[in-house]
């Protein structure tokens, strides 16, 4: 099983250097190169553009310059912003903890309404409900999430002014101005009301596969022997369902939330932007635009990183929800 | 008894209301997409920025109202649609040849080469292509048809995959053996004995693709990375709904287009989902 483990780990770092190599490539043959930003700019000379150039070791061969790369990054250096000078690791650093925070309270808000959707779909199978979750979940899965996002920023920031239209939190909140007795409500709902918008915004795509997925994976569970067993031997349904079945049903699901965790961080930098959400995302898109190769380089590791734990996690909350699985050979 | 992929679909499609009427809405859409010339009220670049022009809410004149340069909004998802659409069935196109010929391959030779492609398809897989996209879409500044070759190369691996299951079970038929056997040569087997056992799988994916492409290349627009201007799609007219302040103006400039986009891409998944309830009762969850 150790012996498992170690080839796992050994398969995520040759995935983690497959992808920086071809990420580096790409960046490196797209046209224009890192200094083209300023070929637009009348104050800066051809002159100044070279000498910008060899100061960030851009003039060096591109094979050359990724060994020197790999090996900083290696040892925990993504290299210096091009725009801020500043180390691309504190600039992911500074805004990672956003994203993650985005996306844990999505997470959370896609399983409770995607779990028990698919359960009752399944138990209540071509039920009006049935019908109706099915084709929810086909408008989620065809709903542009930035027209979604949109529509929700008219109704519930313009219209109904409730929640507010972008951001993470207000600048001035200081929660010292409340009564002690309320503080923890208060600190909750100015994160909260932030959050909201967002957060179901980019759930929507999951609830509607993930609630499929369940209602297919428990029926799948329901038709086995044990389950057909526990009932002949007069174990009420709802314990059926909810003890015998649930589990086993779920596992399957966890694998596919392990596989959906790319299509997440894709979410989310979609999300971010339509909330202005200071998060890895928008932070991408601006260094996207500004061809700061080192950030976007950064970037995509550390998502990778974090895609890749997120598989192995996955894989262990696998092993866990179902001991039958054995890995040997 | 007729048979055949036409009498399935036919069939199916006569009991599926939902993926019927998703087909002639589809239909619809092409129609006006085609002949937008005729259904266009206004010229869609014509830019008028005197105060009483701009920001229009609907009227008689102009369906949808007008946007922030004074434009016909009606006219311009007309011609949107041509550009959203186009870059669609093309990025579906290219989608399907490299993924049906990475599966193919991978499928078909099996073994060590098997495994290698798999990897590579897996840490594409767990790579955020969206990320991919903006930077190549952000630095070749592409239009339409790059557009199209961008998501395509970034999004076959799924299709790949696919493939590359039912070839790997396929060949094992006797019929494979069968042409073997005749000396058929790999390639001939692929394509003429392989290929079409798995056209309706191919083609239920493709309809798939077509919805997909369609989000990802106006999500691209609306993000600032897509057609850039003159050129213009249902992605980049809601681009400019980004400031609130434009928002709250002239909300329809952002709804319209918004739901064009989500109605074709319904229809396109319904659709999808109606060929496949036709060909292949077996993906079909009970």
């Amino acid at each position: 099983m150790g012996n498992r483990y170690l080839r796992r780990l050994a398969t995520l770092f040759f995935s983690l250097f497959v992808i920086s190599l071809l990420s580096f490539a790409l960046i490196e043959f797209s046209p224009g190169g890192a200094m083209a930003r300023y070929v637009e700019n009348p104050n800066i000379s051809q002159a100044d553009r070279t000498r910008m150039a060899e100061r960030f070791g851009l003039d060096r061969p591109a094979p050359l310059r990724y060994f020197i790369w790999l090996r900083n990054t290696v040892q925990g250096d993504l290299g210096t912003s091009f725009m801020t000078g500043r180390p691309v690791l504190t600039e992911i650093l500074e805004r990672l903890p956003a994203t993650l925070k985005l996306m844990t309270f999505s997470f959370f808000i896609s399983i409770i309404v995607a779990i028990p959707i698919g359960i009752y779909s399944a138990t209540h199978r071509h039920s009006l409900f049935d019908h109706l979750a099915a084709t929810g979940s086909f408008l989620g899965l065809s709903l542009p999430s930035f027209w979604f996002g949109l529509l929700m920023i008219y109704i519930f920031a313009i219209w109904l002014n409730w929640l507010p239209s972008g951001g993470m939190i207000t600048p001035w909140f200081d929660p010292s101005a409340y009564p002690l007795l309320i503080r923890p409500f208060v600190i909750f709902w100015e994160h909260t009301r932030y959050l909201l918008m967002p957060a179901i915004v980019l759930s929507l795509s999951n609830i509607g596969s993930w609630s499929r997925y369940m209602r297919s994976s428990m029926l799948d569970v329901i038709s086995q022997n044990y389950i057909q067993t526990a009932r002949a031997n007069g174990v009420p349904e709802r314990k059926v369902v909810y003890k015998h079945a649930l589990r086993n049903a779920l596992t399957p699901l966890v694998t596919l939330m392990g596989l959906d965790l790319p299509g997440f961080f894709a979410g989310a930098v979609v999300t971010e932007q339509i909330f202005a959400w200071p998060g890895m995302g928008r932070l991408f898109i601006s260094a996207a635009g500004n061809r700061d190769y080192q950030v976007l380089m950064g970037i995509i590791m550390i998502t990778a990183v974090l895609v890749l734990l997120g598989n192995l996690l996955a894989d262990l909350m696998y092993r866990f929800l179902d001991p039958r699985v054995n890995y040997e050979g | 008894m007729k048979s055949g992929l036409l009498y399935d679909f036919w069939r199916a499609f006569h009991k599926n209301r939902l993926a019927a009427l998703a087909g002639v809405i589809l239909l619809a859409i092409f129609f006006l997409a085609i002949f937008a010339p005729v259904f266009a009220t206004h010229n869609p670049t014509y830019i008028r920025l005197e105060q009483e022009q701009i920001k229009l809410p609907p009227t008689a004149a102009h369906f949808i109202g007008t946007d922030n340069l004074g434009r016909d909004i009606w006219s311009r998802m007309l011609f949107g649609a041509r550009i959203s659409l186009l870059v669609g069935f093309l990025t579906m196109i290219i989608t399907v040849i490299i993924g049906v010929a990475y599966g193919a391959v991978s499928g078909y030779y099996g073994g060590k080469l098997d495994f290698m492609m798999m990897c590579f398809v897996d840490i594409l897989l767990s790579l955020p292509t969206i990320f991919l996209v903006i930077i190549l879409a952000a630095f070749f500044k592409p239009d339409f048809f790059g557009i199209a070759a961008i998501i395509g190369m970034t999004s076959w691996m799924r299709t790949a995959r696919l493939v590359r299951g039912q070839f790997l079970s396929l060949k094992e038929e006797e019929f494979v053996m069968a042409a073997r056997a005749l000396g058929y040569s790999n390639c001939r087997i692929i394509f003429v004995h392989l290929l079409p056992n798995v056209r309706a799988l191919i083609i239920i994916n493709a309809t798939l693709l077509i919805a997909q492409a369609v989000l990802l290349e106006s999500a691209l627009s609306f993000l600032g990375f897509g057609v850039q201007p003159p050129q213009f799609s249902w992605g980049s007219m809601l681009s400019s709904a980004q400031y609130i302040v434009f928002l709250k103006e002239a909300p329809w400039t952002a709804f319209f287009p918004g739901l064009a986009i989500f109605i074709t891409v319904l229809c396109f998944n319904f659709f999808g989902e109606g060929l496949r309830d036709a060909w292949d009762p077996k993906l079909k969850n009970y």
